[in-house]
């Protein structure tokens, strides 16, 4: 079999940096199914590209599509053959729709039917006539999340199209897209390289574009991103953030990376580093540098499409731009440093949050009076009046001129103006750590004060939301409810806070004039998402689910529960703690309300020795699991009422509960009602059935 | 290179391309893509290649003089070619190259930067031009106008000339800039921008503000209405700076904010509709007079941004 090489090159105005990496991976899906679906083998397949070119390699490719065989069913062996064995019309209809002669018919049993079966054979074709659909196919299914037309409205792509190359080895495979041909001419780099170049052959693709000065692969670009910078950072003494992104983003912005240093004014550092950080990353994805002890430096490195000349003046130019910028920040911090944040306020107050639910100043009041109304209740009065001030200020930077330009620092700037202020640290820190956890990983608040304020708000958010209509469904969730959940639940656990979410969502109904209708979803949402929460963390679905039941007020006790049930669970003794358990609530699940209220406890009555054990049982465990209980000891609880298995066992094999005697059988009915009592200090064990 | 050669360069190298070269509107203007020139040419298949200096004003942009780099009225080197030509990318480099920026000597990059005009319901796709980091041009691709698809896909330019001028003039506060011989461009500008931030800040009357809106607004459907397009199209231009203005006032909220500038759209677009029914009753008069050697198309910068926190120059 003879094998060539494929290549398939895009070339297009640029293309968004941020869909490249998605589009790569997207194409070589498609090709890698088409070229399946076509039966044509090949050794690699390759799929990469720039911002002006998007290019598939495909090598040792077969010349000849593999040979195709394949059964196609037709009508039963009773209705394919006649009285006389002979193939009816039907058969015979059936073997010239497929094609197929008689010799090519035979009969197939499935599921004990006998089927007429066609054999249908296709001799693999020329891959060379497969390739124009192929590619003509490939353009027609890379659909971009963003496109647009430049001549005809029909056709569309990220950016125009202005060159393909298509070949297969040195052979040109014809295939247009929008008016363009294919042909040889590819293009080398905009600036350092030739305005059109010719590719005879396939494998020469790479090399000459080499010394077209484009770096067709992305991956290795972002290599020589990443060595660039090591580079300089050895320079510098240094250490530039390996944010993958931004050296992905990077990378997708130029054909041929030239990593660069520079610098800017010392000064500029006394702006909070969030702001210098944002500015740098994202206005001008340049890669901020930081020194041996952590501290930012004056520097940044930055990546040109272009080897200049001189480098200097492309290093000086983008300084320009950086210090402009800088100078902007500084003004902004300089302005709001003029406006106390308790002065922002009534500005706040005109901000809306969301159409039916006020300002976001009257939103942080809400939040305020929930913090104070739940600080009370715990009796975490130390930091009630630091919690106030943080409330009240907690969302004033929205509208200081530095959120305004970089909503990314909302939080640092608060807490940044509120040091200066005068605010106490308590304060300033309680305002940036309001927003902790921002992402899935990141650091919890570390001082109660900023914790409680964020539980408040998100608790808020989760019951006003949900009180104006806009619960999450599906893949919406515009207001972020199940992150807001997701925080709250992280914080509890992470701070070890053992509040009564219960309570709070009540308090915060009531502010928000929420119903019970309302609250029903409130909770089952509550409820849902930590539910997935501790799955998430490897719980068993069985415990998650009677943590949840018994424990979803208090998440902490709903985490730790199911911890000491990990601890528990492969213990001898918890086996048969959850038989018991199955067992009593079988026999009391089934009578009835007026049976249950009847059942008295009279010990005089008791006969049987194991009736009067299992009470000694209750008797001396009731008051160990009381102890262990208050003091949310999951597992001294389990060990205690594991005690009474034996008893209860016992009582199983020996004692007819269910007795004639009703004063017996109502004694005997106690008992175990009094043992469910305690059971339910757990939860249903029959969820761990 | 001073201020009015660097214009004047642009001026004469479009004018090479077959670019017809109009002057400024005599209307405010948030940015060149508003000039009637750009908002209403681009509709329907008539071709149009067009340069003209634009006075862009965005009165939340003001800083009193006091900012190097932001300005509540500036100028913007506004380019339509139309169709797009299949080489415009390297027009718009070759016109750089005419302003003595030479890109082998610097880092020139195309950055995605759509582009969407809420109040004229236009959008668009292409680029920020990068010079060495620094946005000097936006260039865009329109898609729709006035809520109407183009017939001919336009390349718009839009030059950021103050920060061009810094650049070649390596000048970092814009009322250093040389605009001639010893004429600086604070001495043009510098009191202007004082008292336009003051005025758009702190003096404008809002009630007046609001309702010379509501009269623009009503002049503009009621000469529609007989058929004036053009001067409707005018008021539509009015009534969007009397918007910006109450707007650097603070006198509209967010809530109240869509709803104005749906209104200024539901007029723009009636003016971008009659304006197509209007050429096509003329018999499209521009056809074929811009066929030839000079077959440049080039793209405009776009009107960026409702003005607040963006690039100013």
């Amino acid at each position: 079999m003879i094998l060539r090489d494929l290549l398939f090159e895009i070339g297009t105005e640029e293309i968004p940096a941020r869909f490249m990496t998605w589009a790569i991976a997207e194409l070589e899906r498609i090709a890698a199914e088409d070229l399946a679906a076509l039966r044509l083998a090949y050794e690699k397949l390759t799929v990469t590209g720039t911002p002006r070119r998007v290019v598939v390699y495909a090598e040792n490719v077969a010349e000849r599509q593999e040979d195709f065989e394949q059964s196609v069913k037709g009508p039963p062996r009773t209705q394919a053959l006649d009285a006389d064995g002979k193939y009816t019309k039907a058969a015979l209809g059936f073997a010239k729709s497929r094609g197929v002669k008689e010799a090519d018919l035979r009969f197939e049993e499935v599921n004990g039917v006998e089927y007429l079966f066609a054999v249908v054979k296709e001799a693999g074709r020329d891959a060379a006539d497969l390739l124009t659909g192929f590619l003509a196919g490939l353009l027609k299914k890379l659909v971009f999340p963003k496109n647009m037309y430049w001549k005809d409205p029909s056709v569309r792509f990220a950016r125009p199209v202005r060159w393909i190359v298509a070949l297969w080895d040195g052979d040109l495979i014809p295939v247009s897209f929008g008016g363009i041909a294919s042909g040889y001419a590819s293009r080398g780099h905009r600036i350092m390289g030739s305005p059109s170049v010719n590719i005879p052959m396939a494998k020469d693709y790479w090399g000459i574009m080499e010394r077209e000065m484009v770096i067709v692969d992305h991956n290795r670009r972002q290599k020589m991103i990443t060595s660039g910078m090591e580079e300089i950072e050895k320079e510098i003494g240094g250490t530039a953030e390996r944010d993958i992104e931004l050296i992905e983003e990077n990378a997708q912005l130029v054909e041929y990376p030239v990593p660069f240093l520079g610098s800017f004014e010392k000064e500029f550092l006394d702006i909070p580093e969030e702001v210098l950080i944002a500015t740098m990353k994202k206005n001008q994805r340049y890669f901020p540098v930081r020194d041996s002890s952590g501290r930012l430096m004056a520097n940044f490195i930055g990546v040109s499409n272009n080897k200049a000349r001189d480098m200097a003046v492309v290093r000086s130019g983008n300084e320009r731009v950086l210090r402009a910028r800088l100078y902007d920040a500084a003004f902004f911090w300089k302005e709001d440093l003029q406006k106390p944040l308790e002065s922002l306020l009534p500005k706040l107050d005109k901000v809306l949050y969301q159409e039916r639910l006020g300002s976001v100043f009257a939103k942080s009041e809400r939040v305020r009076a929930l913090a104070a109304r739940l600080l009370a209740d715990i009796g975490m009065t130390d930091i009630a009046e630091a919690v106030d001030r943080a409330a009240l200020l907690s969302k004033a930077d929205l509208v200081t001129s530095m959120v305004f330009e970089f909503p990314e620092v909302q939080g640092v700037m608060g807490r940044e103006y509120a040091k200066r202020e005068g605010e106490s640290g308590a304060v300033a820190n309680a305002i940036f750590e309001q927003y902790l956890p921002r992402f899935a990983g990141d650091e919890l608040p570390k001082g109660r004060e900023g914790a409680i304020i964020g539980l408040c708000d998100r608790i808020d958010t989760i019951v006003a939301i949900h009180r104006v209509g806009l619960s999450p469904s599906g893949s919406q969730d515009p207001y972020g409810l199940r992150r807001a959940a997701r925080c709250i639940n992280e914080i509890l656990w992470g701070l070890g806070l053992d509040i009564d979410l219960g309570a709070l969502f009540g308090w915060s109904a009531e502010a928000l004039d929420a119903g019970e209708g309302v609250m029903e979803k409130v909770l089952e949402f509550y409820r849902n998402r930590l539910h997935n929460q501790l799955r998430e963390r490897g719980h068993a679905h069985g415990t998650t689910s009677l943590a949840v039941a018994s424990m979803w007020r208090k998440p902490l006790q709903a985490l730790r529960m199911l911890d000491a049930f990990d601890e528990v669970a492969d213990a001898e003794w918890f086996a048969p703690l959850v038989l018991s358990a199955v067992r009593v609530n079988n026999i009391l699940g089934k009578l009835t309300d007026a049976e249950m209220a009847s059942a008295k406890l009279a010990p005089d009555m008791l006969k049987e020795d194991a009736e009067k054990n299992l009470l000694s049982a209750l008797d001396r465990q009731s008051a160990i699991v009381s102890r262990a209980l208050a003091g949310y000891d999951w597992k001294a609880v389990c060990l205690a009422l594991s005690d009474l298995s034996g008893a209860i066992s016992g009582f199983f094999d020996d004692v007819m509960v269910m007795s004639d005697d009703m004063g017996l059988r109502n004694c005997r009915l106690a008992l175990l009602a009094r043992c469910r009592g305690l059971f339910d200090s757990i939860g249903d064990f029959s969820l761990l059935k | 290179m001073n201020f009015q050669e660097l214009i004047m360069s642009l001026e004469s190298f479009w004018t090479g391309r077959g670019c017809v070269l109009q002057q400024p509107y005599g209307i405010e203007v948030g940015a060149g893509t508003m000039n009637p020139a750009t908002t209403l040419r681009v509709i329907g298949p008539e071709p149009w290649n067009v340069a003209y200096v634009e006075p862009s004003r965005r009165p939340t942009d003001g800083r009193y003089g006091e900012n190097p780099n932001r300005l509540q009225h500036y100028y913007q080197y506004q380019v339509i070619l139309k169709p797009a030509p299949d080489d415009i990318q390297d027009q718009y480099l070759d016109s750089l190259r005419a302003l003595g920026i030479d890109p082998a000597d610097h880092d020139i990059r195309f950055v995605e930067d759509d582009w969407e005009n809420p109040t004229t319901g236009a959008w668009g796709l292409g680029w920020e031009v990068w010079l060495d980091g620094m946005e000097i041009t936006q260039f865009t691709y329109f898609q729709q106008m006035g809520g109407v698809d183009m017939d001919l896909v336009p390349g718009e330019l839009t030059y950021g000339i103050e920060r061009i001028a810094m650049y070649v003039q390596k000048v970092d506060n814009v009322y250093d800039l040389e605009w001639s011989g010893k004429v600086k461009y604070g001495d043009v500008h510098h009191r202007s921008e004082v008292e336009g931030s003051a005025y758009n800040f702190e003096i404008a009357d809002v009630d007046m503000l609001f309702k010379l809106f509501g009269m623009y607004e009503a002049e503009s459907a009621r000469i529609l209405e007989r058929g004036m397009v053009l001067p409707a199209y005018d008021y539509v231009l009015k009534c969007s700076h009397a918007f910006n203005t109450l707007d650097a006032r603070n006198a509209i909220s967010v809530t109240e904010r869509t709803g104005y500038i749906g209104r200024v759209r539901a007029l723009a677009s009636a003016c971008c509709k009659a304006y197509l029914k209007q050429r096509e009753d003329m018999g499209f008069p521009l056809m074929g007079k811009f066929d030839g050697p000079c077959r440049a198309e080039s793209p405009d910068s776009s009107l960026r941004g409702e003005g607040h926190g963006g690039d100013a120059l």
